[in-house]
């Protein structure tokens, strides 16, 4: 899963973690805990086009650093 | 030694100081919005929480008569998350760094000594007699010489050579988030879980609510 993140279960009494790549959040996947099975997805439009905007500057964030980081000999 | 291997490792460690603002530069002008006296507020997305509930067996109909199995319903919950939970920004930091190379460490020695001696001895030395004996007389003349020349050399070389090869590996792993940055994303994080508000149906202020989570 490309660049992974993970929230806890918003479901009430459940300590289990939900693990998402919000590339595939943004495409509509619901992403499921594996402790209840209550999955998450993105609400709305408005929603949706605020995380895109994020990733989209996070994704010219990263390419800059990935630069330097070649520059570098870093990985 | 100390700047072969130190020297990458004080690069990347720079690199991941600079990544470490520009994380929170990122995070506070993407994820968080800014009112008139200066205070940040974070940027909430609405996320959908899908869940399955089991509806336990409904009383018969009077119509049909018959009772309605149990059945499990999608429950639709709303929910609001901060937009910075769903950047993963760690995967901004410098994860890893590998410096492999070999060296090789040579010493040589070496020693010449040369000792030279030259000895000259010379000598000479002549003599006369005379002898005379009635009418005879005789001259003996001689003389004798001496000469020597002794010479030595003693030439001694003494060479010593030393090598070593050294192979080198350093890694450094992955660096976590700034301590500060996690906080906050945990903050938040757990902010989600939803807390079940004490009931006003009863017009009573005694809580018998409790918190989720």
């Amino acid at each position: 899963m490309k660049d992974a993140q993970s929230i806890p279960c918003p479901a009430p009494e459940c300590s289990g973690t939900i693990l998402f790549s919000p590339y595939e959040l943004l495409e509509g996947t619901r992403f499921a805990c594996t402790h209840c099975g209550a999955a998450i997805q993105l609400q709305d439009k408005e929603s949706t086009q605020l995380v895109e905007a994020s990733m989209n500057r996070f994704g010219q964030l990263k390419d800059g650093l990935d630069k330097v980081k070649k520059a570098n000999s870093l990985s | 030694m100390d700047s072969l291997i130190g020297g990458p490792l004080n690069a990347a460690a720079k690199a991941n100081a600079a990544m470490a603002m520009t994380q929170t530069k990122f995070m506070l002008d993407t994820c968080f919005s800014k009112d008139e006296s200066g205070n940040y507020a974070p940027i909430m997305i609405k996320m959908q929480l899908i869940r399955g509930v089991i509806q336990p067996t409904t009383e018969a109909s009077p119509g049909t008569g018959e009772a309605n199995p149990p059945s499990i319903q999608q429950v639709t919950t709303s929910f609001n998350l901060p937009l910075l939970t769903i950047v993963p920004l760690n995967a901004l930091a410098v994860d890893n760094v590998d410096i492999a190379f070999e060296m090789e460490v040579k010493s040589s020695f070496s020693e010449e000594t040369n000792q030279a001696t030259e000895k000259n001895i010379s000598a000479s030395a002549s003599f006369e007699a005379k002898v005379g004996y009635g009418p005879f007389s005789a001259t003996v003349k001689g003389s004798a010489s001496y000469d020597s020349k002794e010479s030595s050399s003693q030439n001694t070389q003494y060479s010593k050579s030393n090598s070593a090869k050294y192979s080198v590996a350093v890694h450094a792993g992955q660096l976590p988030l700034p301590k500060g940055v996690n906080t906050i994303i945990e903050a938040y994080a757990q902010s989600i879980q939803p807390i079940e508000l004490p009931g006003q149906a009863q017009g009573g202020t005694g809580g018998t609510g409790s918190t989720g989570g």
